[in-house]
This record gives C-alpha cells, structure tokens and sequence, in this order.
C-alpha cells in the first residue's frame, strides 16, 4: 500500500507571489537568473538557509543564497548544465539550521522563470504553447509541473498552428477535458484555494466558465461535469463559429 | 563506423521497423539507413563508434561517454535524430528477443526518444541512461541501481527510480539506492528490488516521498539517509543476491 504523504513539520508553502525568477543572457548569450525573494512574512527563523534549485529531467544545479535574515545571493548563477534555458524550472526551498537541520521549512516547486521583458502578472498563462519534437504526432499535454501545451516544432509555422482557429477548436476542448480529468481522478485534488498550486487555479479557472457550476463533491458526478464544462468552455471561447468563419473566409 | 544522425526519412525507416516487429511480416533491420545519405547526414564532430556487445547499461554508456569525450563530442539530449541513429546502430546488440528469436523492442521512445516527455524520456535505451551517467560523472558508479542492468531491460528499479527527477538527481539517494539494489560482489541487480512489498524500489520512493515533505533531501548525505530508513531498509543489506 502507498504511503499517504504527511506533512508532519508543517511545512509552509511558499507563494508564487512572493517570488520572482528571471532567466537572462549575458553579452556572451550565456544564461543566468535573477531572483527577487519576499520571504517576511513566513515567520521562518532568521538562520534558516534558503535554495534555489533549477532542474529539468536529469539536470539540476542548486544555489546557496544565504540564510533568510541574511540573503546573500551567488554571484555566478549561470545556468551552464543545461544546453539552454528553455523549459528549465525551479523551486525554493528554506532549510532549518539551528534546531533540526535539515528540515525542510518551506518550499515553492514548479516555478517557471519569466521572461526580463515581461510584466509579473502577464506570465501566468494556464496552459503555455511549448514547441517538442512529437514524431507524427501534433500536440500533447505535458504535466512535468503545471501543464504546457507541446506542439510539433516540425510543422511549417507552429506558433501560427496554435494561432489558428482550427487547432484552438479541435484541441483545446479535449485538453481542457484531459486535464481536468487529470487533476480530479489522477491527483484527486478538488481544492480550489491555493492558488500557487496548479490544479486549484485550473479548478478555479473551471468553476468560473459560465454553465459549468462549483467542483461536484462526489467522485460519480466528475465525469459529466467535466463534460458539461467542456460544453461550457467551447460556448464561452464560441470554438465552432470561430472554426467556421476561419473556414469560410 | 563513424557516428550520424538519421534524418527525417531515416527516422521514419527505423521507425517503421520498429512498428513491423509487432506484426507477422517484420521488415528488416534498416542497416543501409545508417550510412546511405538519403536516411543520414554527418554529424559536427568525428566519432567512431564500433559495433559491439555491452553487458550492462553502464557499459554501453562508458563507452559512448568515452567515445564522445574522444571527439570533444557533446551529444544534445533533444538531438533525437542523433540518439535514434545510435539505437539503430547497436540495435542487434541491445534488443530483447523472444525464444524463437524474433524482436521484442517494446514501445517505441525506448529507440527514438521522447526528449520533451518527462514521462517517458529516460525510457530511451541509450540516451536515458547516458544523461543518467553524464548528471552523476563525477562519480558514475554510484547511479550503478540504474545502469547495473542489461541494455534492452531495464526492468521496473529503473523505472521507480529515473521517472522521478528529484531522486535520480540527487547523489545522496542514487548512492543509498545501489547500496541496497546492487550486489557489491556480482554488481548485478539484487532480487530484492523488484519486490512490490517491504524493502522493493518502489516502498523506496514511498518512503523518499515522504522524506521529501520533512527534509530537504538534497542537503542529507548517503549516510545521513540511510540513518533515517525505516527497517525494512537494514543498515547491512542481504548479502545474497
């Protein structure tokens, strides 16, 4: 039988908010990050250390940045394990020092960096276009973190694809249901409160389509609702006659 | 032979040729892409690669870790056309048979890989466990429970273990695993590890989940976590295999 994951510490989680991580290059086109921690209000001790990790598959590199009375960022956070920066994610974790070393305090995972150019509150998109190479296939929902969208990189213009209203019709309704169904019967997660947590903002994002109604409390009703959801999100976004008007024009 | 990367027709030849051997009439093994400039194309740099049998996974990936070092050669692990190439080549070498002799290659990202699937990734026969072997080559041998194992089967430690980015990352963890899961004296596999009950991979990761919402596991060492293993996990694993 598994073991049901406790969290005995009370390991606080860190809000997206309160973090900020920026991928640039140098002249030299080599990748670095810049990161902006707002940690004061987490009541953690003042020697507690603080990491950054970034990884991606088998790759990872940790960063010291310090204790958190005391940040004291890297100076060389080059980003020279991986072949480039694209699709690496990061967490921050906040260690105790002085009484259980070790313990871990609080922590963000699944942080994808933002681009220099980019407001903060424009980088939250709920399902990214990513380009993959997929063999013969066009698109496929990725869940490594919060979900991305790959698409083919080997069709003639795939960021024109994604633009198109015939894939937005004919894929994002059976994404939506793919993740939706993901979260309620995989992850069993029903939970709309957390919002640094993926699967409530895409619960939320779900209960907040006009017609498609709260997160049902019994497992037997998950299913016609998220069917019911999916009716609802085509009616919203109006797929179909964006599809025929793109046919016809 | 000298190291390519199939292009697209290549991919496809090899890719059908994979899906043949799932059915009555297998076409053959698409030798002549390998080289034919139709189905390959040069790579940057000059690697030999020589046909040969590997025992292990580790060995297969020793030898192309020191093949490519040779050639100042560093492989992309999204060069899919690369990795297939390579796949192919040593194909005969590496792929399971049934009793009657007949290929058994098993899903397809085993021999073309799925570079943007986490999921599925570090099921590539070659270049899963190569990036394995490169993210621990300051000390190889101890991502040994990974690659103790024989090339075309790779079987479910592998599984548990590299599908779970912090664990096959993490040094302190890859070290604790092969001390339980490889027999130190033959260096293969313990039978133990496939085990669904206590002491198998996968109460491993239950309880390395667990750790993983108390501690900061990438800060324990090896022997700090082995410290902290429950019973099931004794501090001298079994001596028989």
């Amino acid at each position: 039988m598994p073991i049901r994951r406790i969290n005995f510490t009370q390991r606080q989680r860190i809000h997206r908010d309160d973090i900020s991580i920026v991928v640039r290059r140098d002249d030299h086109g080599a990748a670095f990050f810049d990161t902006s921690l707002d940690l004061s209000s987490y009541g953690f001790p003042p020697d507690a250390r603080q990491f950054i990790e970034a990884y991606r598959q088998t790759t990872m590199m940790r960063f010291d940045f310090g204790t958190v009375s005391v940040p004291a960022p890297p100076a060389d956070r080059y980003l020279t394990d991986f072949e480039s920066e694209a699709e690496i994610m990061f967490r921050v974790r906040v260690t105790a020092v002085s009484e259980r070393p070790g313990v871990l305090l609080g922590e963000a995972d699944q942080l994808r960096p933002c681009n220099p150019d980019e407001e903060p509150d424009q980088r939250i998109s709920l399902l990214p276009p990513v380009p993959a190479d997929l063999g013969e296939e066009i698109w496929r929902v990725d869940f490594e973190a919060a979900p991305i969208l790959l698409v083919n990189r080997n069709l003639p213009d795939w960021k024109q694809t994604v633009r198109s209203e015939t894939f937005r019709a004919f894929v994002y309704p059976a994404a939506f249901r793919e993740i939706v169904h993901r979260i309620l019967f995989i992850e069993t997660h029903t939970s709309t409160e957390d919002m640094s947590d993926w699967r409530s903002r895409w619960l939320l994002f779900t209960t907040r389509i006009p017609g498609a109604g709260g997160v049902p409390k019994a497992r037997d009703e998950y299913h016609d609702w998220i069917e019911n959801a999916a009716a609802a999100f085509a009616r919203q976004f109006t797929l179909r006659s964006r599809y025929v008007k793109e046919l016809t024009e | 032979m000298e190291l390519k990367r199939f292009n697209a027709a290549g991919l496809a030849a090899f890719s059908a040729f994979l899906d043949s051997c799932t059915t009555e009439a297998p076409l053959p093994w698409p030798e002549s892409a390998l080289t034919d400039p139709a189905y390959s194309e040069p790579i940057e740099a000059a690697v030999t690669l020589d046909p040969r049998a590997f025992a292990t996974r580790f060995e297969l990936v020793e030898y192309l870790d020191q093949s490519f070092e040779a050639a100042e050669f560093r492989p992309s692990r999204t060069d899919r056309n690369l990795w297939a190439w390579i796949a192919c080549f040593y194909f005969r070498e590496i792929c399971p048979t049934s009793k009657s002799g007949a290929w058994q290659p098993g899903a397809l990202p085993r021999w073309i890989p799925q570079s943007a699937d986490w999921r599925r990734y570090y099921r590539h026969l070659v270049a899963g466990p190569y990036f394995i072997y490169r993210a621990h080559r300051d000390e190889p041998e101890r991502a040994l429970a990974l690659l103790c194992q024989r090339p075309g089967r790779p079987g479910d430690l592998v599984e548990q273990l590299a599908s779970r980015q912090q664990i096959v990352t993490n040094p302190a963890i890859m070290q604790t695993a092969t001390n339980y899961f490889v027999d130190p004296a033959t260096g293969q596999q313990r039978r133990s590890a496939n085990s669904k009950g206590a002491g198998g991979a996968r109460r491993f990761v239950d309880v390395l989940n667990q750790f993983d919402v108390t501690w900061d596991l990438s800060s324990l060492s090896a022997d700090g976590l082995r410290a902290m293993l429950p019973p099931e996990f004794p501090l001298s694993p079994p001596s028989r295999n």
